[in-house]
């Protein structure tokens, strides 16, 4: 609790990101570009690691970002949003690997990839019991697959509206397209998830916490 | 019943959306079953990637890009604001050992990063004297490189001219030697006219006698046979 004030505090007074990006390419300040690398870090590994579905793979791709970013700090256009920025190299460098592992026919993503996703859920599950455990390992597989099945386009959409609870108009910044168009690869990449994950969840027992399957009550809906 | 298009739902699926196509779309979603089911669908969907966590901290750490300036900023505010905070609320505190306990605060929290600090000013300092000896080093061997040039450029057109002298003599040598074989080829084909001269005189003087003898013979024989004339 001493810790979070003490921490909201700082951040008052603290650089944006902007201003320590601008600092780290005057004076290659590394205090400054620390600050970003400090606030950034977590969030840089979640997006690799959506996008390739490999935590190896995601936590070398997140020091390639930051190597990336420092090198690159003399172009940076300080009258832009860094966050935008650091999304986009981000991805670009997402898109690199996975064209990579795609030349090399290495299939990470179902092998590899699987092997990491039971560690990642291990070390993510602590207190359910072994039954839910899982149960929970399971539907994060299906998931996984399913994503990792998605289309680059429809998958980064998603990754970044639900994972990084980007908005809407925040992505077509990061992807330099239209709002309409992030909208149409939003709606087309909930479709092609939906027919991924129905049928595999419809064969499995419901989660607890699982909403009443169809037919819908419209009024459910509209309680958003 | 006309559906709003696909890509409509979006914004109003994520909350954002203008109130009046949020009403809009609403009031359609309440009369059509259809598209009810296929957000119901979509929000699903959307609930389900939740089961997929991802690791609580990546295991490696990245390069030293520290933050310790962040936290030393931190601890002083908050040393700074529990000074001011007692100096307001506690007139009986010992000055000098809040003082005391300030300083050593602020040094364990500073000392590490004015080390470093040091460390980095010194790392950089190291590097602008090898740049600037470097930039030394190069301005010398460009000054050297061009006397060389200068010198071998200088020497060259001494020898280019020695060179050419040479070769104008040797010219010159030719020239004589070459005027010297065309006056003795002329005087010898001078000589060889005269003799082939004197020999062809020769040759005609006595081919004119040889001729007159035999004048003489054919007279002489005329005489000796009178030739026999026919009336």
């Amino acid at each position: 609790m001493l810790k979070k004030t003490v921490e909201g505090l700082a951040s008052w007074f603290s650089l944006t990101d902007e201003q320590a990006m601008v600092r780290a390419r005057t004076a290659a300040d590394l205090h400054a570009f620390g600050l970003l690398v400090e606030r950034w870090r977590k969030r840089i590994y979640n997006l690799c690691f959506r996008m390739t579905g490999s935590s190896h793979t995601a936590e070398d791709l997140t020091q390639e970002v930051f190597v990336k970013i420092f090198d690159r700090r003399q172009v940076y256009d300080p009258t832009k949003r860094f966050s935008t920025w650091l999304w986009r190299i981000a991805l670009n460098l997402c898109y690199d690997e996975l064209r990579r592992v795609q030349r090399r026919h290495e299939l990470s993503l179902d092998d590899d990839a699987a092997r990491e996703g039971r560690v990642v859920r291990l070390e993510a599950i602590d207190s359910a019991t072994p039954r839910a455990q899982l149960q929970q390992r399971e539907e994060a597989e299906l998931v996984r697959a399913a994503l990792c099945e998605l289309p680059e386009i429809y998958r980064t959409v998603l990754v970044l509206r639900h994972y990084e609870n980007l908005k809407l108009r925040e992505i077509a910044q990061v992807l330099e397209i239209p709002d309409g168009t992030v909208n149409s690869r939003m709606a087309e990449g909930l479709a092609r998830l939906t027919e991924l994950l129905e049928p595999q969840f419809g064969n499995k027992t419901a989660p607890a916490q699982r909403p009443a399957p169809r037919p819908v009550n419209p009024s459910e809906i509209l309680a958003l | 019943m006309k559906h709003p298009h696909r890509e409509e739902w979006i914004p109003y699926l994520f909350r954002e959306t203008d109130p009046e196509t949020k009403k809009r779309l609403a009031a359609h979603l309440n009369g059509c079953p259809e598209c009810a089911a296929e957000l119901h669908g979509w929000r699903m969907s959307l609930q389900r990637l939740d089961a997929w966590k991802a690791p609580s901290t990546p295991r490696r750490t990245l390069p030293a890009f520290s933050s310790g300036l962040t936290l030393a900023a931190a601890a002083v505010l908050v040393l700074g604001l529990g000074f001011m905070g007692g100096r307001w609320f506690s007139a009986s505190v010992d000055s000098r050992s809040l003082r005391a306990g300030l300083e050593s605060s602020l040094k364990a929290s500073l000392i590490p990063e004015l080390r470093q600090q040091v460390r980095q000013e010194l790392a950089g300092e190291i590097d602008r004297q090898i740049e600037k000896s470097g930039r030394d080093f190069s301005a010398a061997l460009a000054k050297a490189k061009v006397e060389a040039i200068e010198g071998s450029t200088a020497e060259t057109a001494q020898a280019l001219q020695q060179l050419i002298a040479a070769i104008r003599s040797d010219r010159a040598e030719d020239r004589q030697a070459a005027a010297g074989w065309v006056d003795d080829l002329r005087k010898q084909h001078d000589s060889d006219f005269v003799s082939l001269r004197k020999d062809l005189e020769t040759v005609a003087a006595l081919t004119d006698e040889q001729i007159r003898a035999a004048r003489m013979k054919l007279i002489e024989l005329t005489a000796v046979n009178p030739p026999d004339i026919h009336p």
